[in-house]
């Protein structure tokens, strides 16, 4: 991994800029866009079949206990230099989630590169509830 | 004819491409939809049209209307009839009758999802017509849970 591809500690947008693009909903024009595949895996994964629904889901707060994985560069761009991409992890409901974005400057418009499940990513919902009711086998404590 | 932007890097160099992906709803089968995809050739962006949500929404209201179709055939062929369904869940009388058989009308989404939810597990109608007591909800979930297990038990001894 070379040096520009090191991910970056901290998030390069507010989440708050993102989240506020998404409230002009798919039906209006949008500064908000769905990379090839999102909207497969929104359906698939979450049950939300249209870009309407997707951009509604998150406005309405959707994507719960946001957790901030990491900022790299999107590595398929034109732009010099590239535009940084930051990725989340989310809850929702019994699924943790994944979602990264960036912004591009040069057509100022927010860009979901992915939207899926990510189970693998850490804790499961079993996990936090059993460690909130401190019932977690002790061979999974500091499992995160 | 407007000019197709790229959505990232603003050429015209943006091509169509279709392609089909299958939607579903529980209790109706699966379906095919055609939809488009912009591709940048200058970039390699690739972006889903604006276009899509229209195509998809027209589906899945069809296929909601067949979910719905087919939940109540189910239920009624259990033995529920619409007017006991209607009185045990407080519905105005023909409301079931009028999401079944009114192709005019689409069910809200709410009412799908009660009806999903009843198709899935129907001695909820015996929970509202017990008024949704919480001792009697809990007996009736006991019953049933039982009588699924001695059914599983039945069925495969090995499991059980």
């Amino acid at each position: 991994m070379g040096d520009a591809e090191v991910p970056k500690p901290q998030p390069e947008y507010d989440i708050k800029d993102f989240l506020r693009a998404c409230k002009g909903n798919g039906r209006q024009p949008s500064n908000v866009v769905l990379m090839g595949g999102v909207l497969e895996t929104a359906a698939s994964h979450f049950s939300l079949k249209t870009k309407e629904a997707t951009l509604a889901f998150i406005n309405a707060g959707g994507l719960e206990d946001l957790e901030f994985v990491n900022s790299i560069e999107y590595r398929r761009s034109f732009e010099v230099p590239p535009p940084i991409c930051d990725a989340y992890h989310f809850k929702s409901g019994f699924s943790v989630g994944y979602i990264s974005f960036f912004f591009s400057e040069s057509n100022r418009k927010w860009i979901i590169k992915s939207f899926h499940r990510d189970d693998a990513c850490g804790p499961t919902i079993m996990e936090f509830a059993l460690r909130k009711a401190g019932l977690l086998p002790a061979c999974l404590e500091g499992s995160e | 004819m407007e000019k197709v932007i790229c959505s990232y890097c603003g050429k015209d160099t943006v091509s169509i491409k279709d392609h089909e992906i299958e939607i579903s709803e529980p209790y109706a089968e699966s379906s095919t939809v055609k939809i488009q995809e912009r591709v940048c050739s200058h970039c390699g962006f690739s972006e889903d049209d604006g276009s899509n949500d229209l195509v998809i929404q027209k589906e899945l209201a069809a296929l909601k209307r067949v979910s719905m179709v087919n939940v109540l055939d189910e239920l009624n062929a259990m033995g529920h009839t619409t007017a006991s369904m209607e009185r045990a869940l407080g519905l105005p009388a023909r409301t079931i009758a009028r999401w079944k058989n009114e192709r005019s009308m689409s069910p809200s989404a709410a009412a799908l999802a009660l009806m999903r939810m009843i198709r899935t597990f129907p001695w909820l109608l015996a929970v509202a017509d017990m008024h949704f007591e919480g001792e009697a909800a809990r007996n009736i979930l006991l019953q049933h849970a039982a009588k699924e297990l001695v059914d599983i038990h039945l069925e495969r001894p090995d499991v059980l």
